[in-house]
């Protein structure tokens, strides 16, 4: 069963009287115990996405359109006290700042007590004796020493584990992380990567990795989903979209990674960059920097629905009945 | 903890010396003789030297200071040039009232400005938040003694609520001591309660947009949990911060507060003083608010570490 579907998802921004689309029609679902990586540039709506699925949207943005399914319960229908009750409970979620992401002035313990409280409906003790047993499970070392530890006390990957384990407090079928290793250094990174491998298999949860790392991808990831502009250009398994890229911009972020056995001179960048929302081109919106845009990609959209959406989706005039094929 | 005391307590020592000294120079330099003043213009020189050599101000000024601060050492400040009596003994009977009222200004400053604060942060650009930004501006901008003649007339003549004059009632009478201190209190914290609504709203609107609030939302904090302890410990740093620093402003006011109330406290003894040229007795005065002002310094500075947990030593 599928942990979270979302469905022809829209999210707009109302920026002085204008409407914009942060995130266009956007659909894909994420089974049990399946990591779902989204990569795209910076600015391409993949926080956006996590943020409508977590209803933390910023007061300017709304969801306008679709739905998203949390284990069946339309989350784009609760209240705001509703969700209160969905965020850490059924959903997790790990940021990208380790070093700002916790509250200063509370304790670590109290902040990861705080979760089990609220949801789990723990005593005081009992939350702690938990809390102390999440800690040791992210492996920080002497946990219940530890527990009445200030954050500033911590280190940055230390500070994630914290993170990460209120976001796993209440096994959540869902956990999001935003580019959750962005901000440390590369030898925790890996740690904190494996770690969310062993979290997420053991609590049987989806994952629903942002990153713009693609080593990460290739690594810690079942399928890849690849955002351009809003838009969710392509998506398939990783090694589908490792050895067969279709969309153009999937190609160019490919082929702009380093690899061992190519000369470094052959390393590929892509021209331009991503348009601002105010920008945005109305047909397709990778069209400024394609290689091989056509006429029609500029007077609309590629449909979305090109391919099986749970096998190889990729949103491209090019793949189109009628588009015409380059290789 | 008892070590970060211990060492605040230290740094207090040259800090006193400092002011006590500026205190010493500062009555000297006020103009005109108290010869003059106690004995009238139409004093004989004989009598003038007569006065000068009994008060000490005919020695050299150096002496008069190692005088001064030997006395002080022994906890001694004087006795007033015109009435005579210790000035220890002045001051120790009216601090009490002068400390009720500050402290309890400073309890009605907070106690109101920081929920104001939290409200109207809440409702950022919201009706609550301009009402509560054009009630503090009305704050700001009334003076106090005004301010404290308007609620004298409203609520203690016309509405007889609260005594006239405000009076010291003895301790063994709480009620009427309580009664006599509401309305300087009030009058007292009211621009405070402008100051911390306004620094409070501030840091709320700052803290609320922080990471740290976004990952309690994310783990489902109800919003006004969020608010009122994730959110307003963060924010209480910069109103300990803010009331520390207001505590000398809030000693000022309370000078025309217990004038307008017509309280007892350091503040009419300040001005009586003053009229007077009485320079032992202001020079004792001087040391007193001295000492108040650098004991609420250092209590803000051992709140600092009650209220943020990275402050060290």
């Amino acid at each position: 069963m599928s942990v979270l579907v979302v469905d022809d998802l829209r999210t707009s921004l109302q920026i002085n009287g204008g409407e914009y689309h942060a995130v266009r029609e956007i659909s894909f679902s994420i089974e049990e115990g399946e990591t779902l990586a989204v990569v795209g540039e910076s600015g391409c709506g993949k926080s956006m996405l996590a943020m409508s699925i977590m209803r933390l949207l910023p007061s300017v943005a709304s969801i306008t359109a679709g739905r998203i399914l949390l284990d069946s319960l339309p989350i784009e229908a609760v209240s705001e006290t509703g969700m209160e009750r969905v965020r850490g409970a059924k959903i997790g979620m790990v940021f990208q700042e380790p070093m700002t992401a916790l509250n200063p002035v509370l304790t670590v313990g109290e902040q990861i007590s705080e979760p089990l409280r609220d949801h789990l409906g723990l005593s005081r003790r009992e939350a702690r004796k938990a809390a102390i047993g999440l800690m040791e499970k992210v492996r920080i070392p002497s946990a219940a020493s530890r527990y009445s530890s200030y954050p500033h006390e911590f280190s940055g990957g230390m500070r994630q584990r914290v993170v990460i384990a209120l976001a796993i407090a209440c096994h959540p079928r869902l956990l999001i992380a935003d580019e959750p290793t962005t901000a440390l250094d590369v030898t925790v990174q890996r740690q904190i990567l494996d770690l969310l491998d062993v979290l997420r298999t053991e609590g049987k949860m989806g994952m629903l990795l942002i990153t713009h790392n693609l080593g990460i991808v290739a690594g810690h990831a079942d399928r890849v989903a690849v955002m351009y502009g809003g838009d969710l250009v392509e998506s398939a398994t990783v090694t589908d979209l490792f050895r067969n890229p279709a969309h153009p911009y999937s190609r160019a972020l490919l082929a702009s990674l380093p690899r061992v056995d190519r000369d470094l001179s052959e390393l590929a960048s892509i021209p331009g960059r991503v348009p601002t929302l105010v920008n945005m081109p109305d047909g397709c919106r990778f069209m400024d920097r394609c290689p091989h845009a056509m006429e029609k990609c500029n007077s609309m959209p590629p449909p979305a629905d090109v391919g099986d959406a749970n096998l190889h989706m990729v949103r491209c005039w090019l793949y189109v009945q009628g588009g015409e094929h380059a290789a | 903890m008892l070590r970060f005391v211990g060492q605040r307590l230290l740094t207090l020592i040259p800090t006193l010396f400092a002011v006590l000294t500026l205190a010493f120079v500062l009555v000297r330099i006020v103009p005109g003789d108290p010869a003059l003043i106690i004995l009238g213009d139409q004093a004989t020189p004989e009598a003038i030297a007569k006065f000068h050599e009994q008060t000490g101000l005919s020695k050299p000024i150096w002496q008069q200071y190692l005088a001064f601060l030997t006395q002080l050492i022994q906890g001694d400040l004087g006795v007033s040039m015109i009435s005579n009596r210790p000035v220890l003994t002045s001051v120790l009977e009216v601090l009490p009232y002068t400390l009720e009222l500050s402290l309890a200004g400073v309890f009605v400053g907070v106690a109101l400005g920081v929920p104001l604060g939290v409200v109207a942060a809440r409702s950022n650009g919201g009706w609550v938040d301009w009402f509560v930004r054009i009630f503090t501006l009305g704050g700001l901008s009334f003076p106090a003694f005004v301010s404290a003649v308007l609620m004298l007339l409203v609520f203690s003549v016309m509405l007889g609520w609260f005594p006239v004059i405000a009076s010291g009632k003895p301790i063994t009478d709480p009620w009427g001591r309580f009664m006599s201190l509401a309305l300087p209190a009030t009058n007292l914290g009211f621009v405070m309660m402008a100051y911390v609504a306004r620094v409070t709203r501030g840091g709320m609107m700052n803290v609320l947009r922080s990471d740290y609030i976004r990952t309690a939302r994310a783990k489902g904090v109800p919003a006004s949990r969020i608010v009122w302890k994730h959110a307003l410990r963060n924010v209480l740093l910069a109103v300990v911060t803010f009331t520390g620093l207001y505590f000398s402003v809030l000693i000022g006011n309370s000078v025309l507060t217990e004038i307008v109330f017509n309280r007892p406290g350091l503040g009419k003894l300040v001005i009586g003083a003053l009229e007077r040229r009485d320079y032992t007795l202001l020079q004792g005065l001087v040391v007193a608010y001295a000492v108040l002002v650098v004991v609420v310094n250092a209590l803000t500075d051992l709140c600092y570490r009650f209220v943020d947990p990275r402050v060290k030593a």
